[in-house]
């Protein structure tokens, strides 16, 4: 049936909302990124630099060790990912195939876990982590962020398993395949579009996550980036062009990882939907 | 090859059980059929010969040799799955080869298996192909395939072609029926459709309930039913069923049924005057003309199918079905007068459902 005209202009004009609304921050964030320092804090602002320089990318590069943040982010960003996915394996597996005493609550409970904020975790953590002399290390930081992010996986694992028909397993077992091998010869690779979907949310939380590196890092050189970004801002002046070309920077990794993915991604939310 | 023996078995899921102590001795190389309602318990037995099931009391051996405590990897069987449960990531071949690379056997044995597994269920063209590129009587070709290069003691069927169209089922059950008698391996089949089972089976496992009916060569079980169960699950279009009393004058036998209906029997008929019966005649065993009693009725409703002639016709106590050879010129509305072949009826104990049998 053809819409009338006045219904794809009121889409056409939500979209258009939508779409300023979404990406003027971003806009606002590149335009920003390439003007002087003096300019970035000028008042009325400019839409766009009247001078367009790279300078705060230079400073924030050579002068400020971002570098070295950009790295620590990447290996803790990764690391979560990796471990958060690994074990969601073994335990979105358990959850999916074996009826246990205890399964529902178990489940209830991991989930519970989210609705906890993670402020009021940092104070334990802390502790934990001094107590097993992990304070201020990358591991130490790995192993927190991946306790936030694993119950979503476990989550998001056991549902894609959920879609695969157990009948699947119980051939393997027929087959002469042990549970081990069931899983990742034939469970796994059926997943695998939302095992990485999976592991893209994880690494995206632990990409973008301020409050735990705030908290159990205290050494400059482990740093990470979001914690080197609140860095420029000082108690005296804020380097809005640095910042802004720290998180321009910060955002290329999400965003290619996006549009490297983005087939899996897709592929990987509606596979539940869509059976062969 | 080798014999499966079940003795005793029962299966319970918590406190409910579903299986009642079931008994069956499956020779070697036969090719039995369970069959039944959904729900009576056929597939839940084949599960507990597969090992994919615990068995909850007796005991099921493979070959001679108990099984219980086997898992299902050490028991030599193989399973084809209703659903085919081909590996849908890996190819023809691979899915072929998986339980023997699994093994560790030689790479060229593999091959070689894997390749007259394809040549006997002509899969040889589709050996690179992904699951999802075949059709339904493909993908059940190559389940069997991977069935087949295991060379195990035991073929387990799963209800394996309730997912295809009809002309393909019917195309699949000559290849599985042909394949049976080349291989001469023991085969337990599962298959709600009491026409699969009369067409495949060796001998036929009914069971309704979770206990066995009755176990017998098809036509034994379609001739000479043991229950009424049995009497009404076999057979297409089914067996008409009136209940009625048994009566005796003289010579004479009949059963008389609801609203007076007179429902002829042979003299020879087992049981007393006065016993409550159920009266059984397959829709075949009706003929138009003829002497002795009959079915005065009015046709319902014509279905021609070419090859035969099904007539659904309203008596004073039900409707009854008769099927014909070829064509039958009635139209519906019209007045018939079906004659039972006496010695093709079947009588019942009403309250036991068994078959009466002459003393």
């Amino acid at each position: 049936m053809r819409k009338p005209a006045s219904v794809w202009i009121f889409i056409y004009g939500a979209l258009a909302v939508m779409f300023v609304y979404n990406l003027l921050p971003f806009f606002w964030m590149v335009i920003s990124s390439f003007k002087s320092e003096m300019e970035a804090t000028l008042f009325p602002a400019t839409l766009l630099p009247d001078v367009f320089t790279t300078e705060a990318y230079e400073k924030m590069w050579l002068q400020e060790g971002f570098l070295l943040y950009f790295k620590n982010s990447l290996i803790v960003s990764l690391s979560t990912a990796v471990l958060s996915s690994l074990v969601g394996i073994f335990a979105g597996y358990g959850f999916s195939r074996f009826r246990f005493r205890g399964r529902l609550t178990l489940m209830t409970l991991f989930l519970a876990t989210q609705m906890i904020p993670g402020v009021l975790l940092v104070g334990p953590y802390f502790k934990m982590l001094t107590i097993f002399n992990m304070y201020d290390t990358l591991s130490g930081l790995i192993l927190a962020q991946t306790s936030i992010t694993l119950p979503f996986s476990v989550w998001m694992i056991k549902g894609y398993m959920d879609t695969v028909p157990i009948e699947i397993d119980q051939a393997a077992e027929v087959d002469g395949a042990s549970r081990l091998q069931t899983m990742f010869l034939c469970i796994v690779p059926l997943v695998l579009p939302g095992l990485v979907a999976t592991m893209i949310f994880a690494f995206l939380l632990s990409w973008g996550d301020l409050l735990w590196a705030l908290c159990l890092i205290s050494d400059p050189n482990k740093q990470t980036m979001t914690l080197g970004v609140t860095q420029l801002v000082g108690q005296f002046r804020v380097f809005w062009s640095e910042i802004m070309a720290a998180t321009v920077i910060a955002s290329v990794i999400p965003a290619t990882l996006y549009l490297l993915l983005q087939r899996y991604l897709v592929q990987g939310f509606t596979e539940a939907a869509v059976k062969e | 090859m080798a014999t499966v023996d079940i003795r005793s078995v029962r299966k319970a899921f918590d406190a409910h059980e579903v299986i009642h102590g079931v008994s069956v001795l499956i020779e070697d190389r036969e090719f039995v059929v369970l069959v039944g309602p959904s729900g009576c318990g056929k597939s839940t037995l084949l599960r507990m010969i597969a090992g994919l099931e615990d068995i909850t009391l007796g005991e099921i051996a493979i070959g001679g040799r108990v099984v219980n405590d086997v898992r299902a990897k050490e028991r030599d069987i193989a399973m084809v799955f209703q659903n085919y449960a081909l590996y849908p990531h890996m190819s023809v071949y691979k899915n072929m080869a998986f339980s023997l690379r699994l093994k560790g056997m030689d790479r060229n044995e593999i091959d070689e298996r894997v390749r007259h597994a394809a040549k006997i269920l002509n899969l040889g063209e589709l050996l690179d192909r992904q699951p999802r590129q075949l059709s339904g009587g493909q993908r059940q070709r190559v389940a069997m395939g991977r069935a087949i290069v295991r060379n195990p003691k035991v073929f387990l069927f799963d209800e394996p072609l309730s997912n295809l169209d009809a002309k393909l089922r019917v195309q699949m059950r000559t290849e599985i029926k042909d394949l049976h008698l080349r291989l001469g391996a023991t085969t337990v089949y599962v298959t709600h459709d009491q026409l699969e089972a009369m067409t495949m089976a060796d001998r036929i496992v009914v069971m309704s309930d979770g206990n066995v009916e009755q176990i017998g060569a098809p036509l034994a079980l379609y001739d000479h039913p043991d229950n009424v169960f049995v009497a009404g699950f076999l057979g297409s279009p089914a067996m008409n069923f009136f209940k009625g009393t048994l009566r005796r004058t003289g010579g004479e036998a009949w059963v008389e049924g609801a609203d007076g209906l007179r429902l002829p029997l042979a003299q020879n008929a087992p049981g007393q005057e006065g016993r409550p019966v159920v009266y059984g005649i397959r829709p075949e065993h009706l003929k138009v003309g003829g002497d002795g009693g009959f079915f005065e009725c009015r046709v319902i409703v014509v279905e021609t199918t070419g090859s035969g002639t099904q007539v659904v016709a309203e008596t004073p106590a039900g409707r009854i079905t008769a099927a014909f050879d070829g064509r039958y010129p009635v139209r519906p509305g019209e007045s018939l007068r079906l004659h039972p072949q006496l010695a093709n009826v079947h009588l019942f104990d009403a309250t036991t459902t068994l078959r009466m049998r002459s003393a």
